[in-house]
């Protein structure tokens, strides 16, 4: 390949019929990629228009005929709140934590679940571990509710009862509603819910390593440890840098549902974050133009962080990134 | 080949237009859009019933309550409006005044007499929407229930006390019902006052105890109009409740407690002492939801209880509720193109005993029949006294608050305590400097300021450290984050509008 | 391609090294593993389990909290609640026909944008693949979306619930990724051996790639089946109302906050609304389920790519 490349580099050919030749050899591919293409300009591109309402005082009765421009006002307004600042640390805070736990995890879970060798189990394990994605956060909410209240709480009771029959001296407090603890529930709950389902991903890439690869290390000689290091990590090492690209793309995503539902007077001020904010202040009216200029924010932060970390990628591995 | 086809292709087309112009003569179609929580299917008896009785081809789009504003918004955004549907706040105010909905005044008098005749001299005026003269829209007053403290009689009798009557006995009846085992079961395992930062009536009557609004606003004695937080009164019944949270007497999950929890604890017999509108805990779900004993008539059970307010020597009930005015205003399109047939709708569906009776309870003789009709006592018949199969064929769906009138059909078959109860809690309630919400400050800050009061709220009740410099911060981050501005401009409102 | 090459890799690895400990220890392990998973299982299935018992008690035993390891008393009457309307056979159907249609219509589409863009020589695929990732950050919002849908005249038909989400660009990175994966010298030789790039897509490219499609034929068929802001929006009639728009609607029914307005349980049979939500994560969870195993199926055994290209 590399060598066709450089010959044709050679010929001393313009530019622009060294471009039309690889087009042309190419035209199927075109042909391929043109449906994809066109929806993501009819369905995503076209209505971009979208993103001045950010910048405008965007009223829906009025709509998009009679909209004043004010720059980077709503921006500043939102920015000089002491509210949207707390909401902005708290959302930072949440989301690191989230990708320092919950990222790791559905790796570990799908090489442990890879290692599985009867496959009714394997499925067993697989299909359970996708469950708790598919509970709302509202009905997650009600059993967290059932387990820390304190008027019939099951970790309260067994507290109770443990300081009644050891004579120890455990407070006995409703974690969700200490700002102390609220963060280790609101973590734990989060991995508990998105590891499983994340690991469909990874186990699919598993799946895709050849197994040939695997035959030979053990004729090798190699054990487990070894085949994990040698083998899957380095072939996982594509997704496990997509998928960590799109995460940290998405950091100002601190999950809305989840602590909107989980979150309470008491814990709002280490629980409050951006989405959240932005929701409460939108609410009393259709308030397009805040919600637009907060999202902006978000994706502009996160296309940075997206742009250096696909950087930092191509830096350590040329083949790996998403461009 | 040819001929035969543009044959029939003029066959057709005559024949479409036939049947089209013989539909549009029989019948005008009206489109409309509501909220509501019922799974009904497009076509259904008791639409069909309403089309026949109006002459009407009906189109309504169906949408559950909790999604309603955004489909609205974005059908305003679209400028897709339905002829009829209801909008609330500044966005109503935006709608009149951009033109997108009519003045129906001019119909009003031939095709809704009956609205006219529900309503007082002037009082159509009073609505926000038709300040600025003209009929706009109409409101639902229907939805002025108010909300009592009801008290467990049996309660009371095993623990040997009266319903309270100051604030003193008040915690005098809320510690026997936590220690002294009042359901007699032999366990420590009720509260004296279980609410949930979830649902604001659950505080109403505590507050109230100290003459403070709970969650609305006060006038402070400069005038100033303000949140309740502000009341002078407010640490009182902050350390109230602090010794209640301190003692255990009050349920300590209240910042936690969902609203649906907070009901649990009434319903199975762990709290005797809750805040609820008297028809809802005694109407509707009574006694089904109880898993204790209930007596046959609920007012055997309960009594309702009303602190006497020690500034004025009152008793002092649920607040006033002034809901209506600024709820749900329903309005006409610009683009109907039969306003006097969505008049009409209007007034058959919302403002006659008919029109009520028909969307609520469904076809009289095939889904209900009464039986003491005077005092609002009914019996639904055969399948339909399934709920599911009720609201399947429509009744409930479309005009499930039982028509807009003060006298609606939802009140007048209230049981005797639920009505009693209602009107007798009117003669106490406590009236509040009452400010629309279609102030700009409001619209700004509103939701953001409200969350603030309960963060202060949630905290201080909880708090070990100094209850009042704690309390100062919070004043002073409720008035840094718009507070002020709110303050000023509802204030302002108040001297030009009262 | 040093992934192809093993003998590479091992080359200076001591075959018998550690050999007996080795497989003892790896045995050991598997237990451990094993267990592990076990537990973690039985965590994992304790919410679903929890929404099962709640779901199928007497709706009055069942009020009070607390955990739920087996049902208390036994009721369907939820159940009724939920499933006796004929609507809902509506809005199943018209999931099912949503997640069966938009799901192909997603994969395909997504296997289309792919491979092309896994195609290391071809022209502007960075270009592509940058302007399609662009819309994972930004987007128009939902009224200039709705006044798309709108234009295109979509409003209120079935295609307004299939294309407006038809690819997601997560899920395309991941196909393509894994495409990437591929050792290109099949494409090559398919194509020396003068396969046109469709051919060269569903005869050689897919089949390898089944774990990977089989991954987000999941994440299509779970977002199509829960889906419901598309439909709120972009249909108006009742026979085109989705599942979750029907059960979002049974839900706010039954715990319609103000009691006062409601004349539920005018009727003796008690309602519990949270026995109702559990019911309503019952019948929307449980189809998934039933799928779920046949879809592992790809991707619970290893494949051979040495196999499929022989």
């Amino acid at each position: 390949m590399v060598k066709q490349r450089d010959l044709r580099n050679a010929s001393g050919r313009g530019y622009l019929s060294k471009l039309a030749r690889d087009i042309r050899m190419d035209f199927l591919l075109y042909v391929m990629l043109l449906p994809g293409i066109i929806y993501f300009v009819v369905f995503k591109y076209a209505p971009m228009y979208g993103i001045i309402i950010g910048f405008s005082d965007y009223n829906i009765v009025s709509g998009f005929s009679d909209m004043p421009w004010v720059g980077f006002g709503i921006f500043e307004d939102l920015f000089t709140k002491a509210a949207f600042q707390r909401a902005f640390i708290n959302n930072i805070k949440i989301s690191f934590l989230k990708i320092l736990w919950g990222f790791p995890m559905p790796i570990i879970l799908s090489i442990l679940i890879n290692e599985v060798k009867n496959l009714f189990y394997k499925k067993f394990v697989q299909t359970t571990v996708i469950l708790p994605h598919f509970i709302s956060w509202f009905v997650i909410y009600g059993m967290l509710y059932a387990l820390c209240n304190l008027s019939t709480g099951a970790i309260p009771e067994i507290l109770k009862s443990i300081n009644a029959a050891f004579g120890t001296d455990i407070e006995v407090v409703n974690y969700l509603a200490q700002k102390e603890t609220f963060m280790t529930v609101l973590i734990l709950s989060y991995l508990w819910q998105s590891s499983g389902y994340g690991t469909i991903v990874y186990l699919a890439a598993i799946t895709g390593i050849d197994q040939q690869l695997y035959e030979a290390a053990m004729i090798d000689g190699a054990g487990k440890m070894r085949q994990l290091w040698h083998i899957t990590l380095p072939s996982l090492r594509s997704t496990i840098i997509t998928l960590l690209i799109f995460r940290v793309g998405s950091i100002m995503n601190a999950g809305f549902d989840q602590i909107f539902a989980l979150s309470n007077s008491l814990v709002i001020s280490i629980a409050d974050i951006i989405d959240t904010y932005v929701y409460r202040i939108g609410m009393e009216e259709a308030k397009f133009s805040l919600a637009t200029a907060a999202g902006l924010f978000k994706s502009l932060i996160g296309l940075v962080l997206v742009l250096g970390t696909n950087w930092i990628a191509k830096k350590v591995d040329p083949d790996s990134g998403i461009m | 080949m040819k001929r035969t086809m543009s044959l029939t292709l003029a066959l057709v087309l005559a024949l479409a237009m036939f049947a089209s112009s013989a539909f549009a003569e029989e019948r005008n179609t009206i489109t409309l859009m509501m909220a509501g929580d019922n799974t009904v299917a497009d076509t259904n008896m008791v639409l069909e019933e309403l089309e026949n009785r109006l002459n009407l081809d009906i189109q309504v789009n169906y949408i559950s309550s909790g999604d309603y504003s955004t489909k609205l918004n974005t059908l305003i955004a679209a400028d897709t409006l339905p002829d009829i549907f209801n909008v609330a706040g500044q966005t109503a105010l935006d709608l009149r005044d951009a033109g997108k909905i009519i003045d129906f005044s001019p119909y009003l008098e031939e095709y809704g007499p009956d609205i006219l005749a529900s309503y007082e001299e002037g009082e159509l005026e009073k609505l926000i929407i038709n300040s600025k003269g003209g009929v706009y829209g109409l409101n639902n007053r229907a939805g002025l229930s108010i909300v009592n403290m009801l008290i467990r009689k049996d309660w009371l009798a095993n623990v040997g006390l009266d319903v309270p009557e100051t604030v003193d006995e008040l915690y005098e009846v809320m510690n026997a019902f936590t220690f002294g085992d009042p359901d007699g079961n032999g366990e420590n395992d009720t509260y004296g006052f279980v609410a949930s930062l979830a649902a604001d009536p659950t505080w109403q009557h505590v507050f109230s105890a100290f003459g403070i609004p709970y969650a609305k606003t006060v006038m402070l004695e400069d005038g100033t109009i303000t949140s309740f937080i502000k009341h002078k009164d407010f640490l009182d019944a902050v350390e109230f409740l602090r010794k209640l949270y301190q003692e255990g007497i009050m349920d300590p999950d209240f910042a936690t407690m969902t609203q649906m929890e907070s009901f649990e604890r009434f319903w199975i017999g762990k709290v005797g002492m809750f805040n609820w509108n008297s028809a809802g805990a005694a109407r509707n779900w009574y006694p089904g939801r109880y898993t204790f004993e209930t007596p046959e008539d609920p007012g055997d059970l309960f009594a309702c209880v009303r602190i006497i307010d020690e500034d004025t020597g009152l008793p002092s009930g649920g607040i006033t509720p002034y809901a209506s005015q600024t709820e749900y205003a329903a309005v006409i399109s610009a683009t109907c193109a039969h306003p006097e047939d969505a008049i009409r709708f209007i007034n058959y569906v919302y403002y006659t005993e008919e029109g009520q009776d028909l969307t609520c309870l469904g076809i009289e003789g095939v889904m209900y029949q009464w039986i003491d009709k005077e005092n609002g006592l009914y019996e639904r018949i055969g399948e339909y006294a399934d709920d599911v199969t009720h609201r399947a064929a429509g009744a409930f769906v479309y005009n499930g608050n039982g028509g807009w009138t003060v006298d609606n059909t939802s009140i007048r078959t209230y049981n005797a305590f639920a009505k009693a109860s209602q009107l007798e809690e009117r003669e106490y309630q406590l009236d509040y400097p009452f400010i629309p919400v279609t102030l700009d400050a409001y619209t700004e800050y509103g939701t953001q300021l409200r969350e603030i009061e309960k963060e202060a709220l949630a905290n201080l009740i909880v708090t070990t450290g100094d209850v009042e410099a704690e309390y100062a911060e919070y004043v002073a981050r409720w008035e840094s984050e718009g507070g002020s501005e709110y303050e000023a401009q509802m204030t302002e409102w108040w001297n030009e509008n009262r | 391609m040093t992934v192809m090459n093993p003998t590479r890799l091992f080359r200076k690895k001591d075959p018998y090294q550690n050999h007996i400990s080795r497989t003892r220890g790896e045995k050991i392990g598997g237990v451990i593993i094993c267990i592990f998973l076990f537990a973690l299982s039985l965590i994992m299935i304790y919410p679903f389990w929890h929404v099962l018992m709640y779901s199928i008690s007497e709706p009055e035993r069942a009020l009070g909290g607390g955990l739920f390891f087996y049902p208390r008393g036994i009721s369907f009457f939820s159940y009724s609640l939920v499933l006796r309307n004929a609507q809902i056979w509506i809005a199943y159907k018209n999931t099912i026909l949503k997640t069966l249609f938009g799901t192909l219509i997603s994969v395909v589409l997504s296997a289309m944008t792919a491979y092309p863009l896994s195609v290391k020589r071809l022209r502007g695929r960075n270009f592509f693949s940058m302007m399609i990732f662009f819309t994972m950050l930004f987007g128009g919002g939902t009224i200039p979306t709705y006044l798309l849908v709108k234009s295109l005249s979509l409003i209120d038909t079935f295609w307004a619930l299939i294309l407006p989400g038809a690819v997601s660009a997560y899920n395309m990175f991941i196909l393509r990724n894994y495409m990437q994966s591929l050792p290109s010298e099949l494409e090559e030789s398919a194509r020396i051996d003068g396969a046109m790039a469709f051919t060269i897509l569903f005869r050689i490219i897919l089949p390898l790639a089944a774990p990977s499609l089989a991954a987000i034929a999941m994440f299509y068929g779970v977002s199509n089946w829960n889906s419901y802001m598309d439909c709120l929006l972009y249909t108006n009639s009742t026979s085109l109302q989705t599942l979750q728009l029907y059960l979002r609607q049974v839900l706010l029914q039954t715990s319609s906050a103000n009691a006062a307005m409601t004349v539920t349980g005018e009727t003796s049979e008690y309602v519990s609304d949270t026995q109702v939500q559990m019911v309503i994560v019952a019948v929307s969870v449980i189809p998934i389920l039933i799928v779920y195993p046949y879809l592992q199926r790809f991707y619970t055994k290893g494949i051979t790519v040495g196999a499929v290209k022989g």
